[in-house]
């Protein structure tokens, strides 16, 4: 394996980029609708139950960081998922490129960056709805926002690395249902993953969702201590492990 | 003056099947070289390590002076590749396709515009810069993936069945193009299983069959030397194909099979002809073609599945 060269990894973000502002308005809505609904359904719906939460902060409030670090996974999953098998098998994108210059582990990094991207901006699109609903008090919660690209790059190489060996797209359904869902409400985002059975923690900790809503926490809510150093370290750590691990998979499916 | 492909025992296996066995050929500079061969004889897996997209089991491709196993991204830069699915990019209308493959070849954005601009006139498309690409008819999508192929002036053009699927019109129009091309002096390479379009576009081909060169020359040369000029297609009644094989044989004449019809080479073919419809007989007196050179080395017809 070779390293990938940044230019060609960039021209492939940019691929992607030109064909997201040609469609974006068709799905901008549901990234703003989806927080909306959750904030509101969760954090004041069953919010009003809860309370204060650990400390004093309101429930709504509790979960913000969280969701950033939830949608932050699941538009990674998504565009490394359903996203690139449509690229790779239906539209044969992958193929056109692998016969310019461009070799797999530019592609691959090319990839990551884009579902980094959609991190991001599903990250941001949290933020504005919880600042519309006065949930944000610390300006250091912008740091979410690269915070929310780091989580990208977990999460994208894992389903880019289902989609290179799957046999068809129903497959892919097994990232969300199996893998995605269950780690989404155990990961410490609606309750403190302290709260859960001692046998179950150390499980839910080894989870890469719940280092990455660990680490929003602390950037949005704060105080930041040497266990949100340790979340960043995990976050980095499995980024590239999975980095590699997706390439080799989509090497091993692309070059024949 | 060195070839600008030279490919030198080229073996590709597929795990205990061999695609590719043994297979040697040189391009020369601004020639139009074909690969011939039916479904499955090998001509995509060679064209695949021919453009550094596929590594080969054994053997060596060497493209402009580079060994395409060791410099797989240069010699990438140099060549222009229409892949025998189309794979334009669904998501950009036609004149952004272009644009934003000409990334992938680091070309500045202005002589990329150019670029673009002069490859959509050539090929037909200037009026359409704007249409989705899923509007576009099959014979369009094709000249669009050779523009796009083109667009980074490349030192070989590498085709791989660039006209299989189209109708008669898209076909004709994609060989007038081609054949525009190669006056200019564009070395191309191209595989195909159809006879017409060996003959029309290349000056010096290979067939292959099982993964192996069965035959190797200019089109005209390979019909004289094993089909001879003429022959004469005779369709006998179901069920007296092997009878009208044997009446054939005894007239000293050597004899194929080609689906339904018997194909008769090496004598008078005219005087033939007569003798035989004066028998009762359906026939037909032809020229002999490429089709005949495959049918004369392998018993078999191109089109058919073995």
């Amino acid at each position: 394996m070779e390293a990938p060269n940044a230019f060609y990894a960039v021209a492939v973000w940019r691929r992607h980029r030109d064909a997201f502002l040609r469609n974006w308005t068709t799905e901008a809505g549901g990234v703003f609708l989806e927080p909306l609904i959750v904030l509101g359904a969760f954090g004041y719906g069953l919010g009003q139950f809860v309370g204060e939460f650990e400390g004093d902060v309101s429930y709504a409030a509790y979960i913000t960081p969280g969701l950033i670090a939830g949608y932050a996974m699941f538009h990674a999953l998504f565009e490394g998922a359903y996203g690139a098998y449509l690229r790779l098998s239906m539209h044969r994108v992958f193929n056109s490129m692998l016969a310019t210059p461009m070799q797999v582990e530019d592609l691959v990094a090319g990839e990551m960056i884009w579902g980094a991207s959609r991190s991001v901006l599903t990250a941001i699109a949290v933020l504005v709805v919880a600042l519309g609903f006065g949930l944000i008090e610390s300006w250091l919660a912008v740091l979410a926002v690269p915070a929310a690209f780091l989580v990208g790059l977990v999460f994208f190489p894992m389903a880019l690395s289902a989609t290179a060996v799957v046999p068809s797209i129903n497959s892919l359904n097994n990232v969300f249902t199996v893998v995605a869902v269950p780690m989404y409400f155990v990961s410490g985002i609606f309750f403190p993953v302290s709260s859960l059975p001692d046998w179950m923690e150390p499980i839910v900790w080894a989870l890469p969702l719940t280092p990455a809503a660990h680490l929003m926490r602390g950037l949005v809510l704060g105080p930041l201590d040497m266990t949100h150093l340790y979340a960043f370290l995990a976050l980095v750590a499995m980024a590239v492990v999975f980095g590699l691990v997706a390439t080799a998979l989509m090497r091993r499916r692309l070059i024949t | 003056m060195e070839p600008i492909v030279q490919v030198t025992d080229l073996v590709k296996r597929y795990g205990e099947f061999t695609a590719v066995n043994g297979i040697s050929f040189a391009v020369e500079q601004g020639e139009c070289f074909g690969i011939l061969g039916p479904n499955g004889a090998g001509k995509s897996s060679t064209l695949r390590i021919l453009t550094a997209i596929s590594p080969a089991s054994s053997g060596s491709v060497v493209i402009d002076g580079l060994d395409v196993a060791q410099h797989p991204r240069q010699v990438k830069a140099r060549l222009g590749v229409v892949p025998q699915e189309e794979d334009l990019d669904t998501d950009l209308p036609v004149l952004q396709n272009l644009l934003v493959y000409s990334r992938y070849f680091r070309m500045p954005p202005k002589l990329a515009l150019e670029s673009a601009t002069e490859a959509l006139n050539f090929f037909e498309l200037g009026d359409r810069a704007d249409t989705k690409v899923d509007t576009l008819s099959g014979g369009m999508k094709r000249r669009l993936v050779i523009a796009r192929a083109m667009l980074n002036r490349p030192k070989v053009l590498v085709l791989d069945e660039p006209t299989t699927g189209l109708d008669p019109m898209g076909r004709h129009l994609v060989w007038e193009r081609l054949l525009e091309l190669r006056r200019q002096g564009i070395t191309t390479v191209l595989s195909t299983h159809n006879m017409e379009e060996a003959t029309a576009l290349c000056q010096r081909l290979v067939i292959i069959d099982h993964g192996e060169i069965i035959a190797e020359g200019p089109p005209t040369e390979l019909v004289r030397q094993s089909a001879g000029r003429e022959v004469v297609e005779v369709r006998p009644q179901l069920g007296e194909i092997a009878a009208v094989r044997g009446r054939l044989m005894e007239l000293g004449l050597q004899v194929e099979r080609a689906g339904t019809a018997l194909l008769a080479y090496g004598s008078d073919a005219i005087e033939l002809e007569r003798q035989l419809a004066s028998e009762g007989l359906q026939v037909l007196y032809r020229t002999a073609n490429l089709e005949d050179v495959f049918l004369r080395l392998t018993g078999r017809s191109i089109e058919e599945d073995d």
